[in-house]
């Protein structure tokens, strides 16, 4: 698979803080890449980075195999459909006007806008003023402005922003079925639920850093989900000088190996220590994340 | 582009303050000239200079910066201003758009001064004789003779992305073109600052501000010809500076 974003040593400092940090991103063509991140962490920075919409401090950025730079930037755009940090729109003008803007700025053909208008299903409101829209619809005018000149890359930061459960799924449904039709999609979330079911890669960012670049299945590799011992006597493990946490069960113990679990199993049953069920946890992959995000990451 | 801007003036707040200005002008004009009728005996010319007096000092300029301001006020809400900069226009062809569409909105403020200094003239006032010519002359050299102040606005609107700051230094040149005007010492100024540009060129023909031109060649070309060049400056330097700024 080929690459549409690939950066290298990507860094913004504003002032004295580092808001991106040495980032070395690799989206490849046709996937929906989950870009991930706590508030704060460097989202939308380095999506304006990509946009040429704000300069790097240093680190480069390559885009369909093309550096970019101020003078090939323009060009790249012409591909590139974005929304960053919220939709843009004329709240004074309807969302055909506003359709109509962007369709003079590009000079795109008319089938284009109704094309766009359709796919986000919006035809029917495309002749309400923008600033009577709900937050969904102008969500979903913001797509409609990016998808309008067929972009071959699709940035959006934070699009489910705001959305109600069935908004959030319908954007779901179309961001999927984009990239089937070969659009690479890049989008943004702070929350891991709303895009885990619809990114086949995802980078996670935490204090300007990515801690995580891979698939689903490669996070889950990364992280150790806690092991609950089921015994009548947590008194006597502890007694042992197991590292553990009792709870209502037995005990639960934080970050153990296989080779560890089997050492602390050998151990209790020496010692004549009941064991009833030795398990691990079920962990969400929100829980990997907020494990991942809260301890730094393992990059 | 210039097809973009003009959707976007649809329905915008421009057009409320390009109508209220003129006609303030108008009314204050026609007040004036009714009140003075014993010591204003010159009919049209001197209806038509009470009326661009206040309107030529400030009026007219104050409201380049305000229609300048809303124009851009639009594109600073909420993240249009990316939607500008991923639109993989040139800096050159947004900046002259804007001013187009600025220009628009002055030229409907002038139509509205000239005919609404025609129906008081000739409904309100009942002046005699024809309908002076030279008013709709004097209405349309003042477009051109704006279009500096419309680049300086339109720029500073766009830099400092607040609706009043922009608006303060059009009213401070203001204050300082009537000082240029109205000054020997200052008046070389007022041949450069684009307030003051306004001012002489609204003032063509007028009985009311001593020192105003003539409506002839000698008079209206070096205005024009200064208006152009300076906003052709302007331009060039506003597509230097949204080079610089736009890639922060
Ligand atoms: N123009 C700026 N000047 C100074 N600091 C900035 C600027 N823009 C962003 N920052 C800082 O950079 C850091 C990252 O901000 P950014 O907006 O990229 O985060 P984010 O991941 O998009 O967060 P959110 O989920 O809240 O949208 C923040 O600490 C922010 O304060
Ligand atoms: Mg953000």
């Amino acid at each position: 698979m080929s690459a549409v974003i690939t950066t290298h040593g990507l860094t913004k400092t504003f002032r004295n803080q580092t808001a991106v940090d040495s980032l070395d991103l690799y989206v490849p063509q046709g996937v929906v890449y989950g870009f991930l991140g706590p508030n704060g962490s460097g989202k939308s920075t380095t999506m304006k980075m990509l946009l040429g919409l704000t300069r790097p401090t240093s680190g480069g950025i390559t885009l369909f195999d093309r550096p970019l730079t101020p003078a090939s930037r323009t060009d790249l755009l012409r591909s590139i459909g974005s929304m960053i940090e919220a939709p843009p729109g004329y709240g004074h003008l309807t969302g055909l006007e506003n359709m109509r803007i962007v369709q003079h700025m590009l000079d795109l053909a008319d089938t284009q806008i109704d094309h766009a208008l359709a796919t986000v299903r919006l035809t029917a409101h495309r002749d309400k003023l923008v600033r009577n829209y709900s937050l969904g619809m102008k969500q979903r005018l913001g797509v409609a402005m990016a998808l309008a000149r067929e972009p071959a890359l699709l940035v959006l930061d934070e699009p489910t922003n705001g959305l109600d459960p069935a908004g959030i799924e319908e954007i779901r449904t179309l961001l999927v079925e984009l990239a089937s039709e070969g659009i690479t999609v890049m989008v943004s979330s702070h929350l891991l639920d709303e895009i885990d079911r619809m990114a086949d890669v995802l980078g996670i960012l935490s204090g300007g850093k990515l801690i995580f670049q891979g698939t689903r299945g490669e996070l889950f590799e990364h992280s150790t989900p806690d092991l609950i011992i089921e015994t009548p006597d947590p008194g006597a493990a502890l007694a042992l000088g197991i590292t553990a946490t009792p709870v209502l069960e037995g005990l639960r113990l934080s970050g153990i190996t296989k080779e560890q679990t089997a050492e602390v199993v050998r151990r209790l049953a020496v010692a004549g220590v009941p064991i009833h069920e030795v398990r691990r946890v079920r962990q969400s992959l929100e829980d990997v994340f907020m494990d991942l995000t809260g301890r730094g990451g393992l990059l | 582009m210039l097809r973009a801007e003009l959707i976007k003036l649809r329905r915008s707040a421009v057009w409320p303050i390009a109508l209220a200005l003129p006609l303030l002008a108008v009314t204050t004009g026609t007040i004036n000239y009714a009140n003075n009728a014993d010591q204003l005996t010159g009919g049209w010319v001197a209806f038509n200079s009470q009326v661009v007096l206040f309107y030529g000092l400030l009026f007219f300029s104050l409201g380049i910066g305000l229609l300048a301001a809303t124009t851009w006020r639009a594109e600073h809400r909420g993240t249009n201003w990316n939607l500008l900069l991923t639109t993989s226009r040139r800096p050159a062809a947004l900046i002259l758009a804007k001013v187009a569409a600025t220009a628009v909105s002055v030229a409907f403020m002038q139509a509205v001064l000239v005919v609404g200094t025609l129906v008081s003239g000739a409904f309100v006032l009942r002046l005699d004789g024809g309908v002076p010519w030279q008013l709709v002359v004097v209405g349309a050299i003042a477009i051109i003779a704006a279009l500096p102040l419309v680049v300086v606005q339109s720029l500073l609107s766009m830099l400092l992305k607040s609706f009043a700051a922009p608006v303060a230094v059009c009213l401070a040149g203001c204050v300082l073109g009537v000082a240029s005007v109205t000054s020997v010492g200052l008046r070389p100024l007022s041949h450069v600052l684009p307030q003051a540009i306004n001012t002489r060129a609204l003032n063509l023909g007028s009985t009311a501000l001593a020192g105003s031109g003539s409506l002839t060649p000698d008079g209206v070309l070096p205005i024009l010809l200064t208006a152009l060049g300076l906003a052709a400056v302007c331009v060039a330097l506003g597509v230097a500076a949204i080079r610089r700024v736009k890639l922060r």
